[in-house]
């Protein structure tokens, strides 16, 4: 599949080309539109998958059990039936959008960055980040990390969708990070606990979840970071909107 | 706009090179502005940078990131003080939605730091040499230097009700940047000028501000019918997009939709 994204970097919208007969994995609710020949081959309301995209579009049964933390997610396969065709696709943020070519190490990335992928490339999630649940006055800042890992035996595309603009970053030692920023790195880097001023913070550092949600990539790889962390926005607005009445 | 006031563009978001470094200032760029900008501070040795709680994107090995309680209050430490700090937080988190810790950024050797905004926009900076700028809560970012914190009310009757107009009044000497969603635009008030409460971000100490009812069609039409009127010679920043407006908007085609 071929893929053009425009729009950048507010309100990126992505053109994803489908020779005859190819079919992309795609969120459902990342669709904007699509050629009347591309046709839902499956969908998969799931708020948890384990398998390839391919496989989980098709259905397959999750490995894993299921996460409380994690977003309800609809998968879906859209084919090109007897002629190409072509899908607008983008992220439920403003802001910009990601194709990673996929290599054997594989990325990791925020499940809910999730816009579309080739059939063939795997996924597999991962939680990061439980012990803040448990920390004094947590905030929702402070929700464990849902993570994906993305893999592929063949070459393969991997579509994301960052809130706010998208910066690289080459990771050669340790990059430290707030995790509600990172969209996505490459599987090879070590990510751990940053420590930040642990042993002389006193009994506040060690209970704010502000600290635990610093993280420390260490090795040597890429990460992609998205300027605005989508937990802070929505608390953001949702602090501004008006008190529902049953 | 009444004629004695100016706009500038927001010379912040074109920003890439770190600003000139002035005596005891700190040295910064605003990046990917102005839709999503984010802020670098290149941090001195023995500096402290207070940070709004959640704003930090990225840190440099060797920064040290402590807790405190959300009010940057100066002066000798003690029981007293810490009492003042402990009454503002409330203060805070009471009226302005703030969670209770801010981040207190230092480092022993010197290094960078990045913060990022919660709402889509740019971000605004102003230095404050021994005067005072008044910022909306909702848009405070970060200082630095000898600055003193104090929350300021717009009033109280407009503090009891969700529409709140809180401001942190910073004086003394040092860095403050604030954020704000969409752009920032300055204004060089001479006389009067009048702002919708949501999108006032910043104005400076010497301006005098009140809120008042609406006047009429050639007011901005301000939150449940009131406007900020900023009266004197000083500057002045709005923004471009109220979040409140926006989420009003939202709930609205919502309930159409229900």
């Amino acid at each position: 599949m071929k893929v053009h994204i425009g729009y950048r970097p507010a309100q990126s919208v992505a053109r994803v080309n489908l020779d005859t007969g190819e079919s992309v994995i795609v969120d459902h609710s990342a669709t904007v539109g699509m050629s009347p020949n591309v046709r839902l081959a499956a969908l998969e309301h799931s708020d948890r998958h384990a398998h390839g995209a391919g496989a989980a579009a098709r259905g397959a049964e999750p490995k894993h059990p299921p996460s409380a933390v994690a977003e309800p997610i609809q998968r879906a396969s859209l084919c090109a039936q007897g002629a190409p065709g072509e899908v607008l696709l983008a992220a439920r943020w403003p802001g910009d959008l990601l194709l990673l070519e996929l290599m054997p190490g594989g990325y990791l990335f925020q499940s809910t960055a999730f816009v579309a992928a080739s059939p063939d490339v795997r996924l597999d999630e991962q939680l990061d980040g439980l012990d803040a649940l448990f920390s004094l006055g947590a905030t929702p800042e402070a929700a464990p990390v849902h993570a994906i890992k993305a893999r592929s035996e063949q070459p393969g595309q991997l579509l994301l969708g960052a809130c706010g603009a998208i910066e690289p970053l080459e990771c050669e030692g340790e990059l430290i990070l707030e995790m509600g920023h990172v969209l996505a790195w490459e599987a090879a880097l070590e990510v751990r606990d940053a420590g930040v001023d642990v042993a002389r913070g006193g009994w506040l550092a060690r209970l704010t979840p502000a600290r635990r949600a610093l993280r420390c990539f260490a090795g040597r790889g890429r990460v992609w970071v998205q300027t605005r962390d989508p937990v802070a926005l929505g608390r953001r607005l949702g602090r501004a909107l008006p008190r529902r009445h049953a | 706009m009444p004629p004695n006031a100016q706009p500038h563009a927001d010379p912040a978001s074109a920003a890439r090179a770190p600003e000139p470094l002035a005596r005891d200032g700190l040295a910064y760029v605003v990046e990917h502005g102005p839709s999503f900008a984010t802020l670098r501070v290149e941090l001195p040795a023995e500096r402290t940078l207070f940070v709004q709680a959640g704003r930090l994107m990225r840190l440099e090995p060797g920064v040290e990131v402590r807790p405190a309680l959300n009010a940057a209050v100066p002066g000798p430490p003690g029981l007293w003080a810490k009492l003042v700090a402990l009454f503002v937080t409330l203060l805070r988190v009471a009226f302005g939605g703030d969670p209770p810790i801010a981040d207190r950024v230092r480092t022993a050797r010197g290094g960078r730091v990045w913060l990022a905004p919660a709402s889509p926009g740019s971000i605004g900076h102003r230095r404050l040499h021994g005067d005072a700028l008044f910022v909306n809560a909702d848009a405070y970012l970060a200082h630095a230097g000898r600055v003193e914190v104090r929350v300021r009310f717009g009033n109280v009757q407009r503090a009891l009700s969700r529409v709140a107009v809180v401001f942190f009044e910073l004086s003394g000497f040092g860095e403050a940047w604030f954020a704000s969603h969409g752009g920032v635009q300055r204004i060089d008030v001479r006389g009067t000028f009048l702002v919708e409460p949501h999108h006032l971000l910043a104005f400076d100490g010497a301006l005098t501000f009140h809120i008042r009812p609406d006047a009429g069609p050639a007011a901005p039409a301000g939150a449940a019918g009131r406007v900020c009127e900023l009266r004197g010679r000083g500057r002045a920043y709005v923004q471009g997009r109220a979040g409140a407006a926006v989420v009003a908007a939202l709930a609205r085609r919502d309930q159409g939709a229900a």
